[in-house]
């Protein structure tokens, strides 16, 4: 089975791996606890939380630990508009190719009485700064632009739109799960007040993320319950996975730039074979992550060729793993106003660690092939 | 997931295993009937409802459709025999039946011309199988 399906989920790195077990069985208690077991689980995430600092470039008291980025995303995007409701500021902004944990978050807003202004991206999913700009107003509490898109694996101007969302006195949130592998992300430098990331998608293991949030930043917590994580996020604390999102977190730190060279290098080398009239690249260099690659087939629905791929071993998607039991062209898609004939044609390949060159010619070899067959 | 009736019919209808109204016969009568298979994935909706299409359209020819629907993510072996085989996506090669493509059912584009197409087939006549 040759795996291109990074951008879904990635393997547990066996240093990660290695790093949870204890915590699994023998150190197994829990982090509140008093005794002895229950202080060295403390010690555990506090210590995950420090690396998890580092790794984003943040104060470890900016850390909360969550089940995941779209926890993290949940708590963000509502928490935050709750907390701007207080000021008087009920609007939220967000651009319309974000992750469906950010954009069902703000339908479950607008059911409450905010309004969402959902900001329209160009060609290749950048939101242009103007954009944002003539979209704010003083009644904006929220501003959410993701930085490296999970579909198309556009990079978005962070620190740009950031400015933009302070200039009108709103908090501006960004979803970096996608952008931790290759971006080189600082929660200081950037300017988002919270930003959140998950630990499946750097080689950590599932159930784990965290949001970083900017000292001053104000929320409403979504989970009530214990005083974990300074009463901002109730529930104990999956030791195991924190320590796993900690570990991951640190080896990323110490990889992400050569894994990113290697992966522009796999990319390049499959967009240079992936050319013809009837195929389009969504995922150009110039403007995205080099982890993902998204290519549009004219004529042909994505779901055949994933089936025939899948049946010769490659796995790849047809966009965004969550949404994909829909057959439907997904709304990144639809978002950067692809022409109709090629919009159910478009499959996702996301690079990591462990493909090599000639899995990359073998999988492209079969891309042209099947499109060539399956074409309509 | 598979839906798939009896090949037998009883002659009256005490318990009937389609459930599609006004498709049971009378006493006594039997309707000419065909067997189609709809293969294909994520669209089980749209799987189900071009069989409901398929199986109205035939009735006002006086046949019979059984429609077994397939999720060939879940398998590829087809069992039994069809008069028919709609695909959603390209997958059958050397079928004993014709095989069409069922994007129209998906797209909406062409659909009204399909399902005549596929009476047409499947309502002239007997296949024998």
């Amino acid at each position: 089975m040759l795996y291109f399906d990074y951008a879904a989920t990635t393997p547990v790195d066996p240093e990660v791996l290695e790093e949870m077990l204890p915590w699994m069985n023998e150190a197994f208690y829990n982090a509140s606890s008093l005794y002895m077991g229950g202080r060295k689980a403390r010690v555990a995430v506090e210590e995950a939380r420090n690396r998890t600092a580092v790794f984003l470039d943040a104060r470890p008291e900016e850390i909360i630990f969550t089940s995941g980025g779209t926890e993290a995303d949940n708590t963000a995007v509502i928490g935050g508009a709750l907390a701007a409701e207080k000021r008087g500021r009920k609007r939220v902004v967000v651009s319309s190719v974000e992750h469906h944990a950010v954009l069902e978050s703000c339908r479950f807003l607008e059911s409450t009485g905010f309004q969402v202004t959902r900001l329209p991206v160009n060609r290749y999913g950048v939101v242009e700064p103007e954009a944002l700009r003539s979209a704010m107003g003083g009644d904006v509490g929220l501003v959410s632009v993701m930085w490296v898109n999970n579909e198309l694996g556009t990079v978005q101007d962070i620190p740009a739109l950031s400015r933009i969302a302070h200039e009108f006195g709103a908090v501006f949130h960004t979803d970096a799960v996608q952008a931790v592998s290759t971006q080189p992300v600082s929660f200081k430098d950037c300017k988002a007040d919270l930003l959140s990331i998950s630990g499946h998608k750097i080689y950590g293991p599932k159930g784990c993320g965290a949001l970083a949030v900017r000292e001053g930043t104000a929320f409403m917590p979504l989970l009530h319950g214990g005083q974990q994580e300074r009463g901002l996020r109730g529930g104990t604390e999956n030791v195991p996975a924190i320590v796993g999102l900690g570990k991951a977190a640190q080896l990323m730190a110490g990889r992400r730039e050569s894994d990113r060279i290697v992966m522009e290098q796999k990319k390049r080398r499959m967009a240079e074979r992936l050319v013809g009239a009837d195929i389009r690249l969504n995922s150009p260099l110039e403007y995205t992550a080099p982890s993902i690659l998204n290519v549009a087939f004219r004529g042909v629905e994505a779901e055949g060729m994933l089936f025939h791929l899948s049946r010769q071993g490659f796995c790849v998607s047809m966009g965004s793993a969550c949404n994909s039991s829909s057959v439907e062209p997904s709304h990144v898609i639809r978002a950067i106003g692809l022409p109709e004939d090629f919009r159910r044609g478009c499959i996702r390949v996301s690079f990591g660690h462990g493909q090599t060159e000639e899995d990359c010619d073998a999988l492209a070899e079969q891309l042209l092939a099947l499109s060539g067959r399956l074409k309509s | 997931m598979r839906f798939e009736a009896p090949d037998v019919l009883p002659e009256s209808c005490g318990a009937c295993f389609c459930e599609i109204p006004g498709v049971h016969p009378g006493e006594g009568e039997r309707m000419l009937m065909r067997k189609i298979l709809i293969a294909g994935g994520l669209c089980g909706t749209t799987m189900l409802m071009a069989g409901e299409k398929l199986t109205q359209r035939c009735l006002r020819e006086g046949v019979e459709l059984r429609v077994t629907i397939q999720n060939l993510w879940e398998t590829t072996y087809v069992a039994g025999t069809y008069d028919l085989i709609i695909e959603m996506f390209p997958y059958f090669q050397e079928e004993a039946c014709p095989v069409m493509s069922g994007k129209p059912f998906i797209s909406h584009v062409g659909e009204k011309e399909l399902i005549e197409k596929i009476a047409a087939i499947l309502c002239g006549q007997d296949t024998g199988q």
